[in-house]
């Protein structure tokens, strides 16, 4: 219970740094916004393109959009010092690692909306008639993401390049995440295998419980040598 | 490099092993349905088996440096780290070319060969990290090195778990008589050799080590005073 | 949390993932003779090429340590030499 409290309490901090500053909201959305017109203006030019291609765009775009995000939103704790603050702090590491963790996943279900809107607007993707599940998929996508970006952002530090690194760290391990998604929300809208959205659901839910599992368990070790 | 007689002893057994092993899987009998091209099978496998023991002594190092501030752990994580790139991209080789003719395709995005695929850019993230990561690189590295080694285990039962083209892992307890000692003495010759390997990568790393050392030691004692950059 | 408590909760996760994966097809192999996509690759040479390549990766990832070292242990002979003179 006082692990709950405390976590909530790191996620309220930081709803009121992003309301006061609106730097990463509005970024972020806009950023989502672009890559979904590049690809549109990659596929939509001549043949109209599968639902198979929409799914991977939206995840794709949700990728992207939260490693930039994730960096930018450590990088302001670092520009401040408050990170340094928040591990000199009596607060237990869990509760740093889990209260990141659901900001961040607030974050993301800004770019995730923006991002579902303009997938189906431009690309024709009925996603509103499967809004129910593919919102779950995208809250354990989101959760899935953010638990291994957050951990690898928060342990970047002052390392040299890190802006270079943090993708090339993520991307990798969160892979299997994007191919669960992009193939769950393509198998909703194609509607080819009905039983395929709900498998790739509960791999989503266990691949999340193993890396969140794996965060908490590795956090103290990797991000105890910041500030 | 000071040879110390285990590691003297592996390079024995793994030269005696990759010697001998070329001439029994000549002389073992063709697998009817795929050809000669499933001699590839040889050294497929215990390349793949290598890869994930590496993969694992790898996690193993990093657990090691990251929760017992070990630096052995951090330079064998590292030394293992290169060898699973190592295997992995020969795993990634040998596969294709045996696919080619198995299955009519280079390259199928199946759950083993995609995490496969997966495991190998994750060590080469490690070794990004460890290289390019300044102070805490080596950190960072070893986080990557316990979230790869997670993978490992879906490696291993993706085909036994999911509907795959690739064989199963029954292939090799069922493997027929006449082509086990092939199999057998090609998997101990690679399990030899990479020990060979690994140690050879260590020496690297202590030297490393040492050399860092000196320079502390040297810049204590103001040997580089004056010194322009 | 106690880390070996989250670390048993991990492998118990893991286990529950293959139990609930668990997809009873199996491998459907390819008919003996079967010509896939008209292959006309001879086997002998990718078996060839496969053997090959794992020969060549092993001898430069050798060589490649094995210059790597050399480049070491000639800075600590020049960085001990320098030590050496200086007293």
């Amino acid at each position: 219970m006082m692990l709950l409290r405390q976590t909530l309490r790191l996620v309220w901090k930081d709803v009121i740094v992003e309301v006061r500053r609106k730097e990463l909201v509005y970024a972020s959305a806009f950023f989502a916004g672009m890559v979904i017109l590049i690809f549109s203006f990659a596929f939509l030019g001549g043949l109209r393109p599968t639902l198979d291609v929409a799914a991977g765009v939206l995840w794709v775009t949700v990728a992207l959009t939260g490693t930039l995000g994730i960096g930018r939103a450590f990088e302001r704790e670092r520009e401040g010092d408050t990170f340094r603050a928040l591990l000199l702090s009596p607060l237990p590491r869990p509760a740093i690692y889990l209260g990141k963790l659901a900001s961040l996943c607030l974050l993301m279900a800004v770019v995730i909306a923006v991002a579902a809107f303009a997938v189906g607007l431009l690309f024709g993707a009925p996603l509103a008639d499967h809004a129910g599940h593919v919102g779950l998929l995208l809250v354990l996508g989101s959760v899935g993401f953010a638990a291994i970006a957050s951990l690898f952002a928060a342990s970047l530090g002052r390392a040299r390049a890190r802006e270079l690194l943090l993708p090339l760290l993520v991307y990798p391990l969160a892979a299997p995440v994007l191919i669960a998604g992009a193939r769950a929300t393509a198998g909703l809208l194609t509607g080819e295998d009905p039983a395929l959205p709900a498998f790739w659901t509960r791999f989503l839910v266990v691949f999340d419980l193993i890396v969140v599992a794996l965060g908490l368990w590795s956090f103290e070790a990797l991000a105890a040598g910041e500030g | 490099m000071k040879l110390r007689w285990p590691y003297l002893l592996c390079a024995v057994l793994a030269a005696l092993g990759l010697a001998w092993a070329p001439t029994l899987i000549v002389t073992a009998p063709r697998e009817p349905m795929m050809g000669i091209v499933q001699k590839i099978f040889y050294f497929h496998v215990p390349i793949a088996w290598t890869m994930f023991q590496s993969a694992f002594l790898c996690a193993g190092g990093a657990i090691a440096f990251l929760f017992w501030r070990s630096e052995r752990g951090e330079r064998l994580a590292a030394a293992a780290a290169e060898l699973t790139v190592l295997f992995g991209g020969l795993v990634l080789i040998t596969g294709p070319l045996w696919a080619r003719k198995a299955w009519g395709r280079w390259w199928e995005w199946d759950v083993r060969l995609t995490s496969s695929l997966l495991l190998w850019m994750i060590f080469i993230a490690y070794l990004f990290a460890r290289r390019y990561g300044g102070m805490g690189g080596k950190r960072l590295a070893a986080g990557l090195a316990i979230f790869g080694a997670a993978d490992v285990p879906l490696i291993y039962l993706s085909v036994s778990i999911w509907r795959t083209i690739h064989p199963k892992t029954s292939v090799v307890p069922t493997l027929d008589p006449a082509m086990r000692p092939a199999f057998w003495v090609s998997f101990l010759a690679m399990t030899f050799c990479y020990f060979v390997l690994l140690g050879a990568r260590l020496a690297l790393e202590r030297s490393r080590a040492r050399l860092d050392d000196l320079y502390l030691k040297a810049e204590d004692l103001g040997l580089f005073d004056g010194d322009t950059a | 949390m106690n880390r070996i408590s989250a670390l048993v909760i991990t492998l118990c996760l893991l286990c529950c993932a293959i139990v609930q994966a668990q997809d009873k097809e199996g491998f459907v192999p390819v008919a003996a003779g079967e010509n896939l996509a008209g292959e006309t690759l001879p086997g002998n040479r990718l078996v060839a090429i496969a053997y090959g390549a794992i020969l060549v990766a092993l001898i430069a990832w050798i060589a490649s340590v094995a210059a790597r070292s050399r480049k070491v242990e000639d800075e600590l002979a020049a960085l001990r030499e320098r030590l050496e003179k200086r007293g």
